[in-house]
């Protein structure tokens, strides 16, 4: 079976019946949704009824027909403001900055955050990353001071993030009291030492998975242990190997968080991005959700650009933000991104929800386009999106997505 | 004509549940062939369908678009992918595509409509679903104000890093000013 998964015997489709949706198997049900992240999980009897036409005395009728997926009663000024404020027509800009402090001086950080700063959005989150703070420290304290100041003076609220490995607790205690919002990077490999606490004390955790992770419930009692409240995993590698141990591990990791939900307040940043529903919202999205910005200068069309030469953008001293739609790096990965242009996206289900930064497909695939059927980046998000949709019918996980502020229409 | 009829007796047989009628493959142990009418399955469920196969196959496409299509599958990796198994997971996807595509074309009218109404929104023939956008960032021109503020700060930075390096430990026995990462350092060495 591919990816996009395939009926055994496949159900007639009657003209008139189905408002426009995409199906998937999940197990023995069927999943539907639709363009703007609406959603039902139908028994494959259902599925076949409401392809071949169901009436108002059906009861499915009452399900799907205010979810907006049946053709004879569809709402089409809902459908087009839907579609407004999903698609691009509503973007604003990049929101999301990602500053490569490692090897940038004051100058290059004050020209970095006017570049940042020269980006429409309502608002700016600007994620500083580097190795250790001792290293970059004076830079670190001029941009949370000057990004704060230019925050207040182009009246925008603005975020901050300091991602490292290391800081000492001097540096952590400024961080915190100027409200920046600290992110370990952790590597986690084997079991955990629950008496081991990280290197600083964090909200958020990036954890790369090392070969030998294992026991994903214990890892989710270690980060929830030393406080941290949310938490995003990355595959030791991103290869047909490195996916499905990553799904295994994620999935075990989703468990916990569904099964202690109630009690804990660790979230899972994937499921936050992912189910956020708008292609500017995925994090890591080229141009369209991240830009980012090296020690020298130089622009990227994300953080998994930055070092390629086809990616950079130019220079935060002579790049001005209205050049950027004139650039062909920007062309070239915007339409790359959109899943209306990827054969297999523009059929998947999840298509409202999900979709490969082109930086991530040039990595690994040698393209921006990349070929999703082969992409272990789309078998990572596949796996992630199958295990917390096909719970969508379970009062647990709906709860949870509640507390997490997950808007699941 | 006879080689026709040779390679309809060679073909193995695939499950009832997924070979359409009017496909006959040809399999050998390097390839699978499948010859497909344009008109029964469609252009566009053939293609689907092929691209789908591309995690596991080399996928060549032969023969006219407007009549015979021949699909040939050859496998990327011949232990763990069959090219029988990979025929029959072809004519899977396909049947599946057609759905996909059927509800796709009965429905594009409306897709097309509902694009058609967002950019009317979008450009203000229609009004906007939500309420009025928020009022607009202020220009991002410096005052000479706010350039002497940037100075300032970087002059204190490099104070900052003078006194950092020069601080001295002021004392404190019980721990009072200890951090989060010194206490749990000092629990873990009890």
């Amino acid at each position: 079976m591919s990816k996009l998964t395939a009926f055994e015997r496949p159900p007639k489709a009657r003209p008139g019946a189905a408002a426009p949706h995409q199906f998937r198997l999940l197990g023995k049900k069927v999943l539907i949704t639709d363009e703007h992240g609406r959603w039902a999980l139908l028994t494959r009897s259902e599925y076949d009824r409401f392809v071949a036409g169901i009436g108002p005395e059906d009861p499915l009728w009452p399900v799907l027909q205010p979810r907006g997926f049946l053709a004879g009663a569809f709402d089409f000024d809902a459908a087009a403001r839907r579609q407004f404020e999903r698609s691009l027509l509503s973007w604003k800009g990049p929101g999301s900055h990602a500053l490569l402090l490692d090897g940038m001086d004051l100058d290059g950080a004050r020209r970095t955050v006017e570049f940042v700063f020269s980006c429409p959005g309502p608002q700016l989150t600007l994620e500083l990353i580097f190795d250790d703070a001792d290293a970059v420290w004076p830079v670190v304290w001029f941009i949370v001071q000057y990004a704060r100041r230019k925050g207040e003076w182009s009246r925008r609220p603005v975020f901050l993030i300091a991602r490292a490995r290391t800081m000492s607790p001097d540096q952590a205690d400024f961080l915190r009291s100027h409200g920046v919002t600290r992110c370990a990077d952790l590597a986690l490999d084997g079991k955990p030492d629950m008496s081991k606490a990280p290197a600083f004390r964090a909200q958020r955790a990036r954890a790369r998975l090392g070969p030998g992770a294992a026991e994903p419930a214990a890892w989710a009692r270690w980060l929830e242990k030393w406080g941290f409240e949310s938490a995003r995993l990355l595959p030791a590698s991103l290869d047909e190997k490195g996916a499905a141990a990553f799904a295994s591990f994620h999935s075990g990791f989703l468990g916990w968080l569904l099964e202690h939900g109630e009690e804990s307040n660790l979230r899972d940043e994937w499921v936050l991005g992912l189910l956020g529903g708008r292609l500017w919202n995925l994090p890591g999205m080229d141009v369209l959700e991240q830009l980012a910005y090296d020690g020298a200068g130089r622009v990227y069309t994300s953080e998994a650009a930055a070092g390629d030469a086809e990616l950079a953008l130019g220079s935060v001293s002579t790049l001005r933000y209205q050049d950027l739609p004139r650039l062909p790096a920007t062309g070239a990965v915007i339409a790359a991104s959109h899943p209306d242009n990827q054969p297999l996206c523009a059929q998947c289900a999840y298509r409202p929800f999900c979709a490969v930064p082109p930086s991530i497909n040039k990595n690994y695939q040698g393209s921006v386009w990349g070929q999703t059927p082969s992409s272990a980046a789309c078998s990572v998000q596949m796996g992630i999106m199958d295990r917390i949709l096909e719970s969508l019918n379970d009062e647990k996980c709906l709860n949870l997505l509640n507390k997490w502020s997950v808007d699941m229409v | 004509m006879k080689s026709k009829k040779k390679t309809a007796k060679k073909a193995p047989k695939l499950s009832p549940k997924k070979k359409p009628a009017a496909v006959a493959p040809k399999i050998s142990s390097l390839e699978a062939a499948l010859t497909l009418d344009v008109k029964t399955e469609g252009l566009e469920p053939v293609f689907g369908a092929a691209y789908l196969m591309m995690d596991k196959a080399f996928v060549l496409l032969s023969g006219d678009r407007a009549g015979k299509i021949t699909v040939v599958l050859r496998p990327k990796d011949p232990k763990a992918f069959k090219p029988k198994a990979l025929a029959e997971e072809f004519l899977s996807d396909l049947a599946s595509q057609k759905v996909r595509w059927a509800i796709s074309r009965n429905n594009q009218p409306v897709r097309e409509f509902i694009a058609e109404q967002a950019v009317l929104i979008a450009n203000g023939t229609i009004p906007p679903p939500a309420a009025p956008a928020a009022e607009e960032p202020a220009a991002e021109e410096l005052t000479a104000e706010q350039r002497a503020e940037i100075e300032k700060l970087i002059s204190e930075v490099e104070s900052e890093i003078k006194t950092m390096n020069e601080k001295k430990s002021v004392p404190d026995p019980k721990g009072i000013k200890a951090s989060w990462e010194e206490k749990q350092e000092q629990e873990n060495k009890a």
